[in-house]
């Protein structure tokens, strides 16, 4: 079973004593303004980078101790920004996900790319060249190259950022099927609705800190939202308890007439 | 894959046939067959003296400067680098320049290759350091501008204290690029630091195939980016250094042969690497066969040729890339 534990991460500027832990089968949302340090606290997460003091553990050892492939056998990592630099075919891009796995194995992966395709919905692209893809399309075969590692935890900056409102619900989906098959995912993601609908624990950042960690339960939504971002929100629930439903306002009630 | 590196295979052993062929007075066979029937004793030197170290040396060089631009493009994820734009070829001539200058080169045979190895090796590195701190393709080449004319600066002050006009002839050959006369012995004392090279660069093309999708991303799938741009790096500044040494310098075989084989291999950065060997090899065989075809009164330089063959290719590439996003 594999662990990631972060204990009083910080860097400069940018991240505040943050504390941090991933398991197999959960699915942790992370939410918080722009530059609140989400994205530096996944990128140490990852192995990316030293932060100035605190540590994270995989499986107990300091993650820098690792060899690069031996740490990307177990956390695959998607970055906010999904680029590629030569027009290279999307199934050959899928398959570079196989990468820390061996040479045959990413030769292989070409051939398998139409399954992690198919999670992501992109099926029809294996064929295209990556030069041709829209920006949701090549952040969709990010994705798919990240499920392709089939490590046992994922760490996501930002996946459903350039999607439609379908593919996003549908990414979500799958990363919920994902984590209740066994895998640890942590996530970030701007819209609440889809935070508080698909999270088991919502860690809430601002201003470089861990400012509070939450159930996706509709009280604890709303408050956290008012505090942090300053919105005040709507939600309806099911009669499970879980969020359906969720619209942001602005935060004063009434507008000048 | 295999299927495009067999065929440039094939298509490099027929240039190189084509050019063994090739002679004063245009292609024939006859020296061929004089020299398989034994019936003319200098068929055997003109053939294994002359004509066959010429086409060894420009192979060597050609699949060298081919390798070495693959490499630099696949690690800098930029179609337009290659030794000759990024100032290695002028930094390698330039140190090659210096033991001639010095007389170094006179007193001690392995001193002109271990020059241009170590001007090679002195700008790949800044390069690659540059690389690191700049994320922009453009700053990359306008360094590698700045450093190709700084090293063009100094070989003209070199040029510009030559003591006498014999010395100034034998330094000006070192720029403009040839491989006549070359020796078995001459290749010999370069090609180890080819093979090097090449053999650094060809362990890092699964590497380079994976920096396809960025740096950041790339080493969150598990590459050792700094190994990898070490190997690079080092692995140019060998092999450019030592095909300066050879041959002077030859421009845009680096640039010109990546991009020929590139659709060929899905544009696969990794997988470019040994087809473009195998490309550039061909086309410098070809270049010095028309060179020693062609009437000229004076030699033409094998240099000048592949400049004015690729410069225009260059200038066409940068023009179809004005229409991509390069941040």
């Amino acid at each position: 079973m594999t662990e990631l534990a972060a204990t009083g991460l910080t860097l400069a500027g940018r991240l505040a004593g943050a504390d941090f832990r991933l398991s197999p089968g959960e699915l942790v949302v992370i939410v918080g303004p722009n530059g609140s340090g989400k994205s530096s606290l996944m990128r140490l997460l990852a192995g990316q980078g030293h932060p100035d003091s605190g540590s994270v553990r995989l499986d107990g050892n300091e993650i820098a101790r690792f060899d690069p492939r031996e740490r990307a056998r177990r956390i695959a990592y998607l970055p906010q920004r999904a680029e590629v630099a030569w027009p290279i075919a999307v199934a050959d891009m899928v398959a570079l996900g196989r990468f820390a796995f061996g040479g045959a194995e990413v030769t292989r992966g070409a051939g398998d790319a139409g399954q992690w395709l198919d999670e992501v919905g992109c099926a029809p692209l294996a064929r295209r060249s990556t030069a041709t893809l829209s920006g949701g399309e090549l952040a969709l075969v990010a994705l798919a190259r990240a499920f392709a590692a089939e490590t046992p935890l994922l760490l996501l900056d930002e996946p459903t950022a350039a999607l439609d409102p379908r593919r996003q619900i549908d990414v979500m989906t799958r990363l919920l099927a994902r984590s209740r098959a066994g895998q640890g995912i942590a996530v970030i993601l701007h819209d609440l609705n889809l935070a508080a609908q698909f999270a088991d624990r919502i860690l809430w950042m601002r201003d470089t800190r861990i400012v509070a960690e939450s159930t996706s339960d509709a009280a604890a939504v709303e408050a956290n939202a008012a505090a942090i971002f300053e919105v005040s929100v709507r939600i309806e629930s099911g009669s499970d308890g879980r969020v359906q439903t969720l619209a942001v306002q602005q935060d004063r009630p009434s507008r000048p007439e | 894959m295999i299927r495009v590196n067999l065929l440039l295979a094939a298509l490099l052993l027929l240039a190189a046939m084509l050019a063994a062929m090739a002679g004063a007075h245009g292609l024939s066979l006859a020296l061929l067959t004089d020299w398989l029937s034994g019936r003319d004793p200098a068929a055997a030197i003109i053939l294994l003296d002359i004509r066959l170290p010429r086409i060894l040396a420009a192979a060597a060089v050609g699949a060298a400067l081919g390798l070495c631009g693959a490499g630099l493009q696949a690690l800098t994820r930029n179609p337009l680098a290659e030794p000759g734009i990024l100032g290695v070829s002028a930094a390698a001539t330039l140190g090659a320049t210096l033991t001639l200058y010095f007389g170094l080169a006179a007193a001690w045979s392995w001193a002109l290759p271990l020059g241009a190895i170590g001007g090679a090796g002195l700008v790949t590195t800044l390069l690659a350091s540059a690389a690191v701190r700049t994320r922009g393709m453009a700053t990359l080449i306008l360094i590698g501008v700045g450093l190709s004319s700084l090293a063009g600066a100094a070989m003209a002050l070199i040029l510009n204290f030559a003591p006498n006009p014999f010395s100034l002839s034998d330094l000006v050959n070192w720029t403009l690029g040839s491989v006549a006369n070359r020796s078995l012995a001459d290749l010999g004392l370069t090609a180890p630091f080819m093979a090097a090279g090449a053999v650094l660069l060809l362990t890092q093309r699964r590497s380079l195939s994976l920096l396809a999708i960025g740096e950041e991303a790339a080493s969150a799938h598990g590459l050792d980016f700094r190994r990898t741009q070490i190997a690079v790096v080092v692995g140019t500044g060998l092999a450019t250094g030592a095909s300066v040494a050879l041959a002077g310098a030859v421009g845009f075989v680096g640039i010109v042969a990546p991009h020929v084989v590139r659709p060929w291999v899905g544009h696969d950065p990794g997988r470019t690497l040994v087809p473009a060997a195998l490309a550039g090899a061909t086309m410098l065989i070809v270049a010095d066969m028309l060179v020693r075809l062609l009437p000229t009164d004076t030699e033409l330089r094998l240099g000048v040729v592949a400049a004015l063959a690729g410069a225009p290719i260059f200038l066409l590439i940068a023009l179809r890339r004005g229409n991509v996003r390069h941040d």
